[in-house]
């Protein structure tokens, strides 16, 4: 029905469209639905790695809120998100993001984005609202069992709309 | 009796000879039911366009007035997925069918990811459906085909070109391939082997624990000082769920999870499993055999972690070389003293 030589072209289209982004994102160790460089169960982990569970808490007048109950969502999915596309890992690229670059400039903009999304949620869906929101980590063991006190990584001014990292304050 | 056991041969025998046709028939089945249950999920109505971390690539190419649908809006694209589904599996206008079902999955499950889940389950699926709608070979066995062959009295051709199989199988391999480069590249190279990881997930129960609680990011004790920008943790990575709540199957993770000997094993099968997938390439016995060994993976997987990965199981089970079973199997029957009286030959081979 079609000449030799089209044939030919199409089949060549089709193997460079369905292959060309599966190469692209195992190469360079990135995901974007439905291509992923598959990164599940691939970080090592052992006895000596450390594990946390991150905290928001919302600051109001010196009362803190736990928000958990106000993620709008199941803390799996919320955290996921807010890890993945969010805060980033340390690593150069993000397994779990399309983004090829990390920079400063681009964490701030993502995290003041997420925060200001955040609260204008809060706001609208239960009517709070809070001086800043802290962003927290917990070291924990496998049982979720805390092994040391809370840490501030940082906390989201709701007045200046800008995320503040407590680490590079304290450097 | 003879001519309606050859017919029935027959039969058998176009089915095995079309891979491609037997997984369009069956996995827009499995893929449909899924994208309505997360349709319906949430994904769409909590998902805020303006908001553009939750946007992958595919949707950062979508007009956000599409996420701003009326309920009767969304209610006629959910019916035109079903539609698009029974379509696909009939083979009715089966290529834009399957093209429109690839879409709805690239949109649906991209919501689902800036939702918070990356659903890998879906991610292989997403692509054989997008595949199946381009290459040559998934509509032999269709309605589109009967009609096209209604009019056009030439003799169709017989067997399904090889490079549209070719290339799926070539996309599974690729999946399981990218996953093993994964765990080279993250799992501090071949530490990962020493199965202290895979111990980890096995005695991991993310259901057993309460809201808050259940999802765990963790650094890396190797991470470079300079990298550590962002605070003084340096987290690489979050943990992923094992949802098995099943006693048993739970005691057996454990086990397994407990004795070094098998941890390493398994962590060595998974390994040489995950980046020798090119050998479906070398003859169709090997095929058989890996695309076996990975149903039986991702069966142990479901047991250990209720992971099911139901549709890579299906696609596996398609892309099973059924053909050269089928020759295996004849070529036994026909030995049978009373099957070489009928002498039994479906086609010319």
């Amino acid at each position: 029905m079609f000449p030799k030589k089209i044939k030919k072209i199409y089949k060549s289209v089709i193997i460079a469209l369905v292959l060309t982004p599966n190469i692209f994102v195992m190469v360079f160790g990135i995901e974007s639905f439905p291509y992923t460089c598959a990164p599940m169960f691939g970080h090592y982990i052992d006895d000596n790695t450390n594990l946390y569970l991150l905290k928001f808490e919302g600051v109001k007048d010196s009362t803190a809120t736990d928000l958990t109950d106000y993620y709008g969502k199941p803390d799996e999915f919320f955290i996921r998100h807010f890890f993945s596309k969010v805060y980033g890992s340390s690593e150069d690229i993000s397994p779990f993001t399309d983004k090829l670059s990390e920079s400063p400039e681009a964490f701030q903009n993502r995290m003041d984005e997420f925060f200001n999304d955040f609260t204008e949620n809060m706001l609208n869906e239960h009517n709070l609202s809070f001086d800043k929101i802290v962003l927290s980590a917990v070291k924990v063991n496998h049982n979720r069992e805390p092994q040391s006190e809370s840490k501030i990584i940082g906390h989201f001014d709701t007045k200046t709309r800008s995320y503040v990292s407590a680490y590079q304050t304290s450097k | 009796m003879q001519s309606v056991i050859i017919k029935i041969l027959s039969i058998i025998e176009l089915f095995t000879k079309n891979p491609l046709s037997i997984l369009r028939i069956t996995l827009p089945v499995l893929f449909t039911k899924k994208i309505l249950e997360n349709f319906g999920y949430g994904f769409y109505s909590e998902f805020d366009a303006s908001y553009s971390l939750s946007k992958t690539w595919f949707l950062n190419m979508l007009p956000d007035a599409l996420f701003t649908l009326s309920q009767n809006e969304f209610n006629l694209i959910k019916y035109a997925i079903l539609i698009a589904g029974i379509f696909a599996v009939i083979g009715f206008m089966g290529r834009i069918s399957l093209f429109f079902l690839a879409l709805s999955g690239f949109t649906i499950f991209g919501m689902g990811e800036g939702y918070g889940l990356f659903d890998h389950h879906m991610s292989l699926p997403c692509q054989v459906i997008f595949a199946l709608a381009l290459v040559p070979g998934s509509m032999r066995i269709s309605i589109d085909h009967w009609i096209i062959g209604f009019f056009k009295k030439t003799e169709t051709q017989n067997m399904t070109p090889n490079w549209g199989t070719k290339l799926i199988l070539l996309l599974l391999v690729l999946t399981y391939f990218s996953a093993g480069i994964s765990k080279l590249r993250y799992g501090h190279g071949i530490e990962w082997l020493n199965g202290s990881t895979l111990s980890f997930y096995l005695n991991e129960h993310t259901d057993s624990f309460k809201n808050g609680d259940k999802q765990i990011v963790f650094s890396d004790n190797q991470t470079e000082p300079e990298k550590l920008w962002k605070d003084r943790f340096g987290f690489v990575a979050h943990t992923y769920g094992n949802y098995q709540t099943t006693k048993k199957w739970n005691n057996i993770a454990q086990y397994i999870a407990g004795n070094k000997f098998l941890i390493i094993l398994l962590s060595i099968g998974s390994l040489l499993f995950e980046l020798l997938g090119f050998v479906v390439f070398i003859n169709s016995k090997y095929r058989n055999i890996y695309l076996v060994s990975a149903i039986i993976f991702h069966m142990s997987i479901g047991q250990l972690m209720g992971i099911s990965f139901r549709q890579y199981r299906l696609i596996c089970f398609c892309l099973i070389d059924w053909h050269s079973v089928f020759k295996y199997a004849m070529g036994f029957v026909n030995e049978i003293k009373f099957v070489k009286r009928l002498n039994l030959k479906p086609s010319k081979q």
